[in-house]
């Protein structure tokens, strides 16, 4: 058999599924050294960005870099951020689903995984930048539905509940799976038990199960388009200029694409590495992933320049020093940073035969990451250093954030790499029963012609 | 009197009552006469009595109190630029009466200047009280509300720090307790209410509040008392009157057409309820010419 | 005697009655129509006697001032007269409060007259409870009704699917 033709034959498919079962398992198993180093280095970083909040809990929110003019800043960053990155999981589960692009298997997983950890960071870097998180209930009693922020909680939420569903139900085959395998300690058992459902893979469970998905698929991609899109109407419904742009709906939704292709990237290449999943996830997925991003890349870059390219050319006196800011001015390491590191490297490592490895695919995808949160440190606080009256002396005229600031933005980060570390080691982060299903046509997993990488 | 008094008590008893109602009468007459003659002072245009034409309603005491707006009322004010010389203390008054701490200011004096060949100004700006609010709008809480007499208040105790009023407002009106607030005695004692917005709360928005307890009494807002040029006015719309610090009161719509009055960044569709007159006809030295962006 | 003491009482009180009045002109007003022209007019008398040539001040009472509606001096019968303010809206009972002031001659001067009522030709706007608006407390209903059924439609999208898992649930124990 040559390496070109897929061997599919029923033996075959048999031993590699049980392959792939026996590999999952494994990565189940006790953790090694790294895995412990890991944990707990994040888990120190996480604790740290607690007594930063417990401290700016104290003192108020003077223990930021907040002022009267720069009202927002790093919090709403990184909440804008979060939200950004959390379209991962929409892309590559449902909408590759419903197109049917089949090599979206082995990632699918880990794909919803970042959409909902990403959703669960983004939630509380709202109420850590609120200034009476005391107060978070009044949104629930006296909540009015005319405020953005209002159609954001009512997003987030019905968002985070349905990735949860979208992360929950096609796993419930696998959580059989690991129910019925031997030799896992009690807890686990339990577990898996609760949450298979009592999955025998009949007929009948499994036609249920196709449509629970296929509705999930379906439903699932409005409310994607739909948080990205009130996240940015918290910005684009006021006045201000920069903020009052008819694009920044679409803006935010392809940024997200760009964002969160770039974060499963990020993710599937640690996880491969370090569970050893080269066998199921190759560079042919990182490929793919990769063009993927590109194209968004390059959409993205059409929309930054149709954001600032108005206020060049007509020169309109609100837009005029918030554009020489960015430009020339205050921000422009942020600006340059967000076009350099975020738009031209990435899209010049990929265009390159780099661009073809998973070394040059997963630099491009860490510069994305961080050129998109310059990017949304671009959209938040330029235009509040430009606001219609002149700038008054008695509040602060400049932001640098602080010590709590970066380090509660650093605890976010940890948390999201913990809840993934964490769900890693409870779940099987590639699906097993997909590879397995006969309601659609069989993977071809081979080697690439270029060998692997 | 008694009939078997003697004839000369008789008398006696006659000439101190008499003396008495003459004194009597004297006193009455230089009283009356007091009372009759109205002040001189500047406030001699306020007549005889201050007509109670609406019942003085106590300020509200309450948040809940404070969203109802005094009936029948519109609160508007017209600012004078010709007038202002920039001294600030508006800023001072306000400050003093709302015990404001200096990192902030409720209302504004800045220096303008639209264009280079224009003239340069001082432009007094509090919150404009807009009748289509940006901030009341997304304020997710309904901590920040307008009221039926056109006050734009904050109620504190519902805030949750959002600031994204803050965000919203074009004109920059508000300001952010960020850290634990340092009222003095005085305003801790009072009880709190919107319409005065102390004792302040940490984590909470203020800004200008358009005096409504102090309106509702019948008595001009802290700015516009303690302006020396009589350059802010401040009245009833549904009166369609103005009145500044000098007790000059004007008639609101021929003032605001004869002098052409218009209101800032009218463009946004907020429409604010304070209105300029253009700095025409100065009186003083206007300020220097500010270099432009 | 008694009649002799009396009698100088009389006469000493006499002047200060006399003085009592002689400071207070009365004023009386009243709203005429003259060749088609609304008017207030003022009428100024002095123990019976109509004065000449005070220069009057109408003021209509306003919250925070007096507003001046204008001014004008006595004719020989004692009236001045000026236009009604008409457009000028009431207080809050509707009504204008119009009173005078006596700006010259001096010995007159700010005296001035109580209120007299006179109705506003301009109806004070009703009291309108707040509408339904996106700066309001209540919502306009299109937005309410908009966003109940893009969050209702997706959440029983969530039931149903929730209840294929509970089905799944269900159909092991066949």
């Amino acid at each position: 058999m040559s390496p070109a033709t897929p061997d599919n034959s029923e033996a075959s498919r048999a031993s590699k599924a049980a392959t792939l079962e026996a590999d999952m398992v494994a990565t189940l198993g006790a953790p090694g050294a790294g895995h412990k180093v890991a944990v707990i280095t994040l888990a120190l970083v996480f604790a740290w960005g607690l007594v930063a909040y417990v401290h700016q809990l104290r003192i108020g929110l003077a223990a930021t870099a907040m002022s009267d003019y720069f009202s927002w800043g790093v919090y709403i960053v990184d909440f804008v951020f979060f939200i950004g990155i959390s379209m991962a999981g929409s892309l590559i589960s449902a909408t590759l689903r419903l197109t049917n692009a089949h090599w979206r298997h082995p990632i699918s997983r880990l794909a919803e995984a970042i959409t909902v950890f990403s959703l669960m960071v983004a939630g509380p870097m709202i109420i850590i930048d609120m200034g009476r998180p005391d107060r978070f209930w009044h949104v629930l009693v006296y909540g009015r539905v005319q405020s953005p922020i209002l159609w954001d909680v009512l997003s987030l939420s019905t968002y985070l509940a349905g990735s949860l569903l979208f992360l929950y139900v096609p796993m419930i085959p696998d959580l059989a799976i690991l129910r019925d395998t031997p030799g896992l300690l009690p807890w686990r058992k339990k577990l898996y038990g609760l949450l298979s459902m009592r999955w025998k893979g009949s007929t009948e469970q499994h036609r249920r199960l196709v449509r629970a998905v296929s509705v999930m698929a379906i439903v699932i991609l409005p409310v994607a388009v739909s948080i990205h899109t009130v996240t940015a109407w918290l910005f684009g419904m006021t006045l201000r200029p920069g903020w009052h742009s008819t694009i920044i709906g679409p803006d935010f939704v392809i940024g997200a694409l760009y964002s969160g292709v770039a974060a499963v990237i990020t993710a599937i290449v640690l996880f491969r590495y370090f569970l050893r999943l080269e066998a199921y996830v190759t560079v042919e997925h990182l490929r793919k992933l990769s063009r993927l991003m590109l194209v968004f890349g390059i959409g993205y870059a059409y929309f930054v320049i149709n954001e600032h390219v108005g206020s060049a050319y007509t020169g309109e006196t609100a837009e005029k020093p918030l554009l020489a800011k960015m430009i020339s001015g205050q921000f422009a390491p942020q600006f340059w940073g967000m076009v350099v590191l975020g738009l031209a490297l990435p899209v010049l490592v990929l265009i390159t035969p780099a661009g073809r490895r998973i070394w040059g695919i997963t630099i491009a995808a860490v510069l994305v990451n961080i050129g998109m949160w310059l990017k949304r440190y671009i959209i938040v606080v330029p235009t509040l250093a430009s606001p219609f009256m002149p700038l008054h002396g008695t509040s602060k005229l400049n932001y640098v954030p602080t010590w709590v600031e970066w380090s509660i933005t650093a605890g976010a980060f940890a948390a999201f790499a913990l809840m993934f570390m964490l769900f890693a080691k409870v779940f099987p982060v590639i699906s097993m029963w997909e590879r397995d299903e006969t309601a659609s046509p069989p993977q071809p997993y081979h080697a690439p012609a270029g060998g692997p990488a | 009197m008694r009939p078997d008094q003697p004839v000369n008590t008789n008398r006696r008893a006659i000439l101190r009552h008499s003396l008495k109602v003459l004194g009597a009468a004297a006193a009455g007459s230089v009283v009356y006469k007091a009372f009759g003659r109205a002040d001189t002072d500047k406030t001699a245009t306020t007549g005889p009595v201050q007509m109670e034409t609406t019942p003085a309603l106590a300020p509200a005491d309450s948040a809940a109190a404070a969203r109802q707006g005094v009936p029948g009322r519109k609160w508007i004010m017209v600012i004078d630029l010709a007038k202002c010389d920039g001294c600030g203390k508006c800023k001072s008054a306000c400050a003093k009466m709302h015990f404001i701490p200096p990192d902030r200011e409720w209302i504004k004096v800045l220096k303008m200047q639209a264009a280079e060949l224009t003239a340069p100004y001082y432009f007094p700006q509090p919150c404009y009280h807009c009748d289509n609010p940006p901030c009341t709008k997304v304020c997710p809480v309904d901590a920040t509300f307008k009221r039926s007499d056109g006050v734009v208040l904050i109620d504190n105790e519902r805030c949750i720090g959002c600031r994204f009023c803050i965000a919203a407002c074009p004109y920059g009106a508000r300001s952010f307790n960020w850290s634990p607030p340092d009222d003095p005695a005085a305003a801790v004692q009072k009880g709190y209410s919107p319409e005065h917005g102390y004792p302040r709360r940490i984590g909470t928005v203020e800004k200008c509040d358009f005096c409504p307890d102090m309106a509702e009494m019948g008595m001009l807002p802290a700015c516009a008392a303690a302006c020396p040029m009589n350059a802010i006015y401040y009245g009833d719309e549904n009166e369609d009157a103005v009145t500044s610090s000098g007790g000059e009161t004007l008639r609101l719509s021929k003032l605001l057409v004869d002098r052409s009055g218009y209101r800032h960044l009218e463009e946004l569709g907020t429409q604010p309820r304070v209105y300029y007159l253009p700095p025409k006809n100065r009186m003083f030295t206007p300020p220097t010419a500010i270099p432009l962006e | 005697m008694r009649k002799l003491i009396l009698l100088t009482m009389a006469l000493l009180a006499l002047p200060a009655l006399a003085w009592a009045q002689a400071t207070q002109p009365s004023m009386a007003l009243s709203t005429t129509t003259e060749g088609g022209k609304p008017t207030i007019n003022a009428s100024v008398k002095l123990n019976g006697k109509a004065l000449e040539n005070v220069t009057l001040q109408f003021y209509a009472v306003r919250s925070f001032g007096n507003l001046l509606l204008g001014e004008d001096t006595t004719l020989d019968d004692g009236s001045a007269a000026v236009d009604f303010p008409t457009g000028l809206p009431g207080s809050a009972d509707g009504q204008l409060h119009v009173f005078v002031k006596v700006k010259s001659p001096a010995q007159f001067a700010d005296a001035a007259s109580a209120a007299a009522l006179f109705p506003s030709n301009v109806q004070r706007p009703k009291e309108e409870p707040f509408p339904r608006a996106l700066w309001a407390p209540h919502a306009p209903l299109l937005l309410m009704g908009t966003i109940f059924l893009l969050v209702a439609g997706v959440w029983l999208c969530y039931a149903f699917v929730i209840g294929q898992i509970v089905a799944i649930y269900r159909g092991a124990k066949q």
